[in-house]
């Protein structure tokens, strides 16, 4: 069971650690781009969130949940049970066609 | 409903805000009443003071723990993020959208009259509406609709064939972008994820339409609604 969750990570713990406890919690994480490529989505069941067009790419304005730096470049990630609510509907193509039941 | 894109062209503002109620991913929420723990949803009937649009759940609870959760959600807070939702007929669900079927041919190609037992075209008021044909010489066709009484829904610029007996259509409240000067207003379903087609606009939530997403090929399941909270706190606050 992941400990408390605040806004700010809590103190005393390794980022990949607070990662993880959203991971459980299935919530949106937010990476900058030093930070994302630690990030493994597709192994916790995460994808990459892209508007609905994805006209624009992928990047969006957030703090980042590894580093808690606030940044300009930075990727968001859905757990894969929220796809229908919040994800594009573009067709998944290759590797991204299936997804996990 | 979702984020389709921001109408700027920039890129998405996600923020973590507390919640004052439990929150489901996909749905609009609002400011912070005084004295209450964060935001709080969306109502069926209200987009005042709008936030954003979560991209994620939080659960909501005043329960001491010590292996407690504080409830927090994602919201995306661009007020000129344009939200796509699904265009339904029923408070609940994803109920397709209601069917008319033309009683009375019209070779101006302007009127349609309601067979009895089809929605009423003045209750809701379709007035500002657009109506898109489903069957007939039409099909696929769009025109907005000037004129509604209870039985009749015209369209001033006509339809380029003849209306025929039989022609089915479906009738939205929603143009885009909407008249000049009064607001478009939009009812949601009760888990506030869809917009209702069905609705009494008469004490809905202000929203801005940006355009209108016809599936022509499954016109009643897969159409949405692309818009704007017009009442929003980072952008015209009323």
């Amino acid at each position: 069971m992941p400990t408390a969750v605040t806004i700010a990570p809590p103190t005393r713990r390794l980022p990949g650690g607070w990662v993880a406890d959203a991971v459980a919690l299935r919530k949106c994480i937010t990476l900058c781009d030093d930070c994302d490529h630690k990030f493994n989505p597709r192994k916790v069941g995460y994808e990459l969130w892209r508007r609905d067009f994805g006209t624009t790419g992928p990047y969006v304005l957030s703090d980042c949940w590894g580093c808690n730096r606030k940044w300009v470049k930075t990727k968001a990630f859905i757990h894969e049970s929220t796809h229908d609510s919040v994800g594009d509907d573009a067709p998944r193509r290759g590797r991204w066609a299936s997804r996990r039941p | 409903m979702k984020v389709g894109y921001i109408l700027s062209g920039g890129a998405a503002v996600i923020k973590r805000y507390k919640v004052g109620a439990t929150a489901i991913a996909g749905i609009p929420v609002l400011d912070t009443d005084t004295t209450t723990a964060g935001i709080k949803n969306a109502t069926t009937t209200s987009l005042a003071d709008a936030v954003g649009v979560t991209v994620d759940a939080a659960t909501y609870t005043t329960t001491q723990a010590a292996d407690m959760v504080e409830g927090v959600v994602s919201v995306v807070i661009n007020p000129d993020a344009v939200l796509k939702a699904l265009m339904v007929s029923a408070a609940t669900g994803n109920t397709q959208l209601n069917i008319t079927t033309n009683t009375v041919a019209s070779a101006a190609g302007t009127v349609v009259t309601i067979t009895t037992g089809d929605p009423v075209p003045n209750s809701p008021e379709m007035l500002d509406g657009t109506m898109i044909c489903v069957s007939g010489a039409n099909v696929g066709i769009t025109r907005g609709i000037t004129t509604t009484d209870a039985t009749t829904a015209t369209a001033v610029v006509p339809f380029p064939y003849d209306l025929a007996v039989g022609d089915t259509f479906v009738l939205i409240p929603w143009n885009a972008p909407g008249p000049n000067g009064s607001a478009m207003t939009a009812d949601l379903t009760t888990d506030l994820t869809a917009v209702r087609a069905d609705a009494d606009a008469a004490s809905s939530g202000l929203i801005a339409v940006v355009d209108l997403d016809f599936d022509r090929s499954d016109v009643r399941r897969n159409s949405h609604l692309h818009f704007m909270l017009k009442d929003h706190v980072f952008g015209t606050n009323t």
